[in-house]
């Protein structure tokens, strides 16, 4: 079992990273930097290095003062995207964002208000992609945190996905649920929504499923990510803090995501 | 307004950073610039900034390239109000698509001391008497290494690095970052690097670095 709560200083330390990753990128170029990474990799030795180091390194050899650029960079990036209440930044939460949100059950469905009440607050359709299990906890949090009007005007929609994960279960077919999901935000423009925030709930289910389904959720999100980057939507996925696997599924699942939240955290990273 | 070249930057300010128009624009003599772009667009419009104005400054401008290239280079000349066909018969603008401006060696060969010796000797007829330097811009040498040749690629650079400060010139060599592979060219790019004296990498900030301002430690 992993237990994404002990990883947790593993995810800060890879956003830190990533930010200076990202930075070098802006600087020269997606595939200049990783050129040069690879240069640095076999250039600067020393066992016990990071990688980081070592291209900070060899950064200052070639550019000396100048490679503080990513330095600064990195730190910009970083602080912008830095560890932060996840309250504060739910409520900053725009179109193309994909989260990941870790919690217990018993507080899943109240968390996921937040995301339902920022997309609701931006005039966006929310949508959520449910389990049968879930549909009813979801309906009354919902109602409790006074959206029960949004429910019956359409601009919350409780979606029973039960249909989507037995096809995916039993064939392995992403196409069915992609074309669904395409369908809806087809349907939500047509009503007038510029924007659709989902909640999917399709790779916690899969990831929960006995046996786990841990290569279909990954494509799940992959897919997803695609999506986000894409279309007009945002993407928040509900996850157990506690779900089978080896401890290399929480850095795959992360890398899909923009953002990820554990207990009252928020945690930027950089998978767009 | 984009920034303006102004030699050194202010050491380890990240707002110091110049644009590379400034760079390209008016390149210190001995200047070897090595241009990696992503964008096709990128690499012809620093290549025509370059060459529009070291013809306004009546220093004498070659370019090697792919007739492509050239003819995109001509037109901005011509768009910038110069008269390219007049700079091409006055000896002022060279567009050729091999190193070879006197009939010489193609290909392989085209790196050998013999065909850039021969060649820098025809790119600096009329310097000084007629042109105060000369400006080099060209990216068929990229092809080699791209293509991993790199021992042909490296000869080029290494011989024209060694040169740029004892002739009058500055030279801007456009590298497709595209092509740029890292488990292919990484081992290879240090000594690309090291044998130029600035970069203008193809990132979204749109600035130009000095390498190795401390000098190359092996």
């Amino acid at each position: 079992m992993i237990d994404v709560r002990e990883a947790l200083d593993e995810i800060q330390a890879r956003s830190a990273d990533e930010a200076y990753w990202r930075a070098l990128e802006r600087v020269l170029g997606t595939l200049t930097a990783r050129t040069l990474r690879g240069t640095f990799r076999a250039k600067i030795k020393g066992d016990g290095t990071s990688e980081r180091e070592r291209v900070a390194q060899g950064l200052t050899e070639l550019f000396a003062s100048q490679a503080r650029t990513v330095e600064e960079l990195a730190r910009k990036e970083s602080s912008r995207n830095a560890s932060g209440p996840r309250e504060n930044t739910m409520e900053e939460l725009g179109v193309h964002g994909h989260w990941v949100d870790f919690s217990d059950a018993a507080s899943e469905a109240r968390r996921a208000m937040a995301f339902v009440k920022r997309g609701l607050a931006r005039g966006a359709k929310v949508v959520a992609l449910l389990p049968s299990s879930d549909m009813e906890v979801y309906r009354e949090e919902a109602v409790l945190s006074g959206h029960e009007e949004d429910i019956e005007h359409g601009r919350l929609s409780l979606f029973n996905a039960d249909e989507h994960l037995n096809v995916l279960k039993t064939a392995g077919v992403l196409a069915v649920l992609l074309l669904a999901i395409q369908g809806m935000i087809q349907v939500a423009r047509g009503q007038g929504y510029s924007e659709v925030w989902f909640i999917g709930k399709i790779a916690s289910s899969l990831l929960a499923s006995s046996p786990p389904y841990q290569a279909l959720a990954l494509r799940v999100e992959s897919a997803m990510d695609s999506l986000v980057r894409t279309l007009p939507i945002s993407f928040y996925c509900p996850m157990p803090y506690r779900f089978p696997g080896d401890p290399s599924l929480v850095a795959d699942l992360l890398s899909g995501h923009g953002w990820s939240s554990v207990a009252e955290l928020a945690l930027g990273s950089f998978g767009h | 307004m984009e920034p303006a070249w102004s030699g050194p930057h202010a050491p380890g300010h990240f707002s110091a950073l110049q644009g590379w128009q400034g760079l390209v624009r008016e390149p210190p003599v001995g200047a070897h610039i090595l241009h990696i772009y992503e964008d096709p667009d990128r690499e012809i419009e620093a290549a025509s900034l370059f060459v529009i104005e070291g013809a306004r400054r009546a220093e004498r401008v070659c370019c090697v390239g792919s007739t492509r290239e050239l003819a995109s280079i001509r037109r901005r000349v011509e768009e910038a109000g110069l008269d390219a066909d007049r700079l091409v018969r006055d000896g002022a603008l060279a567009l050729v698509r091999q190193l070879d401006l006197n009939g010489g060696p193609k290909d392989d060969d085209e790196t050998s001391r013999t065909a850039l010796d021969r060649f820098i000797h025809a790119m600096f007829r009329g310097v000084p008497e007629r042109y105060p330097s000369v400006r080099w811009w060209g990216n068929r040498v990229a092809r080699f290494f791209e293509n991993g040749r790199f021992d042909r690629a490296l000869a080029f650079e290494q011989l024209c690095h060694e040169r740029r400060e004892v002739l009058p010139w500055s030279l801007l060599c456009a590298y497709d970052g595209r092509k740029l592979s890292p488990e292919r060219h990484a081992a290879a790019f240090w000594d690309v690097l090291r044998n130029h004296s600035h970069l203008i990498p193809a990132g979204e900030l749109g600035v130009a670095l000095e390498l190795f301002p401390t000098g190359v430690h092996e």
